[in-house]
């Protein structure tokens, strides 16, 4: 992106050249990433970027294509969250980020798949079939913003945009070889993301490298009154210079490298580590004592949450509509029958459950809870160090067929990724080296809240000494 | 397995979905062995801890109470799947008699 940005300004490649280019790859690419491209907006907003590009707008984001996850809200272009419930959906409002990238002149090329309503970690649950990951068309990207991370290995774009719930932006980044960040809570606003879990859920950029996230970071977050959860904190542009190591102390919590931990995400992982140990940094072993419950609390919370989102799709006011049923009640429950897929009916099922009569106590005030105590293990181990590192995923990308019988054995693979989540706080995955069947590693970096700045200058610093975010599959 | 068919049933009913029977059958085995899974939580005693409420605890986002316009009606009522005027359409609620 960063590279596109420059070359447009040495004039060697215009706005119109490189979405021209994009779309051609999107349609000889057979990843199934894309549920709509916008063709014809996109060599619109490629020719309005040009014109300003000439009139000497400096603006990095200006002609750049950047895909974005479908469950982000796009006037007038189709908006599906990869669901048949909303298949026909189009929205008559921007999303807040959308609202921004526009202004700034980026060009949204189409809209990707993902898990039907973000739910799932493979986009095998998209109502429009599963994404294929660049590196190896019979694994899976990851999910829930496979169809984006998948988009951006490929080169069908230059950044996208994700979502991420429980690690949805972080995993399939991992999976694909990519950079991609969940920021801080609250610091990028969600007016028209398609709301999933409201106390967890997070747009994130994602890009070929952390600089290129860290740009798209920049121009999307910032106050907005329209979500009541947005920070009306203070924004300052984050430096693209990298972070100086000399002092930095890293936190290494040994329950990241526990059960479950494939060999070679380990190796990976721990040579990341030692890197940034010989560029300066010491590194401190620290106990987060409540992770193992993170997995329990988050499917409580995360389902309970969307069974409440999702209440809104009863066939009345947008999406499909079962319409010979002649009485109110059956024509919500048939509508909502045939318009959600298995693992969003699981999830509804779970929630509602959850929240029930005389189960309330049991599952969803005891997982809020434990998640304060989550929270509080970070607050105490950012006490010790500056950032924690560890892997992204436990593995790297499986097969698209593998696992799919098997809600929970999926639900644990989110074990590394949940907690940023239900505490808050900002964690980015970036590439750190390549398993033994040659697909990608990431590598989990988590700071403070607020302190998003940090993990992306050392992700940028560990790039400057290293190729991994260089190749391409 | 923790939940019984007639379980599975009432919460379908609560969530407004239609379940086959053969859902009825999947889900119940599913959704207990996921509860069984969160058992783990009964570990950690339930005094003295706080519910999580919000990771910036503390602050409350006001926003200013200012007219604005709103979306016009047909933009409103255009990816409604039935409308009636201004309104949507929906089938009857209440019984002639």
């Amino acid at each position: 992106m960063l590279d596109t940005a420059r070359r447009y300004r040495k004039e060697d490649l215009s706005p119109e050249s490189q979405v021209t280019a994009r779309l051609e790859a999107i349609r000889r690419s057979g990843l199934n990433a894309f549920v709509t491209v916008d063709e014809r907006g996109a060599r619109l907003q490629a020719a309005g970027a040009a014109e300003r590009i000439a009139e000497g707008d400096e603006g990095l984001l200006l002609g750049i294509p950047v895909a974005v996850k479908d469950n982000i809200c796009t006037k007038d272009l189709r908006t599906t969250c990869s669901s048949t419930i909303l298949s026909s959906f189009v929205p008559p409002y921007d999303a807040h980020v959308i609202e921004l990238l526009r202004r700034q002149g980026a060009v949204i090329i189409g809209k990707t798949n993902l898990d039907e309503f973000a739910m799932g970690s493979t986009t095998n649950t998209s109502a429009f079939g599963p994404t294929k990951n660049p590196w190896d068309p019979s694994r899976t990207p990851g999910g829930s913003s496979g169809g984006s991370a998948a988009a951006v290995a490929a080169g069908l774009c230059d950044a996208a945009l994700g979502s991420d719930t429980g690690g949805s932006v972080r995993q399939p980044a991992s999976f694909c070889g990519i950079t991609g960040l969940k920021p801080t809570y609250g610091s990028i606003s969600r007016y028209g993301l398609v709301a999933f879990a409201s106390s967890l859920d997070q747009i994130g950029p994602m890009g070929r490298s952390a600089r290129d996230t860290a740009v798209l970071f920049d121009a999307i977050r910032g106050y907005d009154p329209r979500d009541s959860t947005s920070s009306p904190g203070e924004y300052t542009p984050t430096s693209l210079d990298g972070l100086d190591l000399r002092g930095i102390r890293i936190g290494v919590p040994g329950v990241f490298f526990s059960e479950g931990l494939s060999r070679d995400v380990e190796r990976s992982v721990r040579f990341a580590v030692s890197l940034f140990e010989e560029l300066g940094a010491e590194t401190v072993p620290i106990e987060l004592p409540h992770i193992r419950y993170g997995v329990a609390v988050y499917y409580i919370i995360a389902p309970a949450e969307a069974s409440s989102n999702l209440a809104r799709y009863d066939g009345v006011r947008y999406g499909l509509r079962k319409a010979d049923e002649k009485d109110l009640f059956d024509m919500y429950c048939e509508t909502r029958a045939q318009g959600f897929g298995d693992e969003v009916k699981r999830r509804i099922m779970l929630g509602t459950y959850a929240l029930s009569a005389g189960y309330y106590d049991a599952y969803y005030r005891k997982a809020s809870l434990v998640r304060s105590l989550i929270a509080e293990d970070f607050r105490r181990a950012f006490t010790r160090c500056d950032m924690i590192a560890g892997p992204t995923v436990p593995v790297t990308a499986f097969g698209i067929d593998e696992m799919v019988d098997d809600p929970l054995s999926i639900y644990l693979l989110d074990i590394y990724t949940i907690p940023a989540n239900l505490a808050g706080i900002p964690a980015l995955s970036l590439p750190c080296g390549f398993g033994d069947n040659g697909m990608p590693i990431g590598l989990q970096l988590m700071a403070p809240a607020f302190k998003d700045n940090v993990i992306l200058g050392a992700a940028m610093t560990f790039q400057d000494h290293t190729r991994f975010h260089e190749v391409r599959p | 397995m923790k939940l019984s068919e007639e379980e599975v049933l009432h919460v379908a009913r609560l969530a407004r979905l239609r379940l086959d029977r053969d859902e009825v059958a999947r889900f119940r085995k599913e959704l207990s062995a996921i509860l069984d899974y969160m058992d783990m939580l009964g570990e950690i005693p339930d005094h003295g801890g706080q519910p999580y409420i919000h990771v910036h605890a503390g602050m409350n986002a006001m926003r200013n109470d200012v007219l604005a316009p709103s979306l016009e009606i047909g933009e409103v009522l255009r990816n409604a799947p039935g409308v009636h005027g201004g309104s949507f359409e929906v089938p009857r609620v209440i019984d002639e008699d």
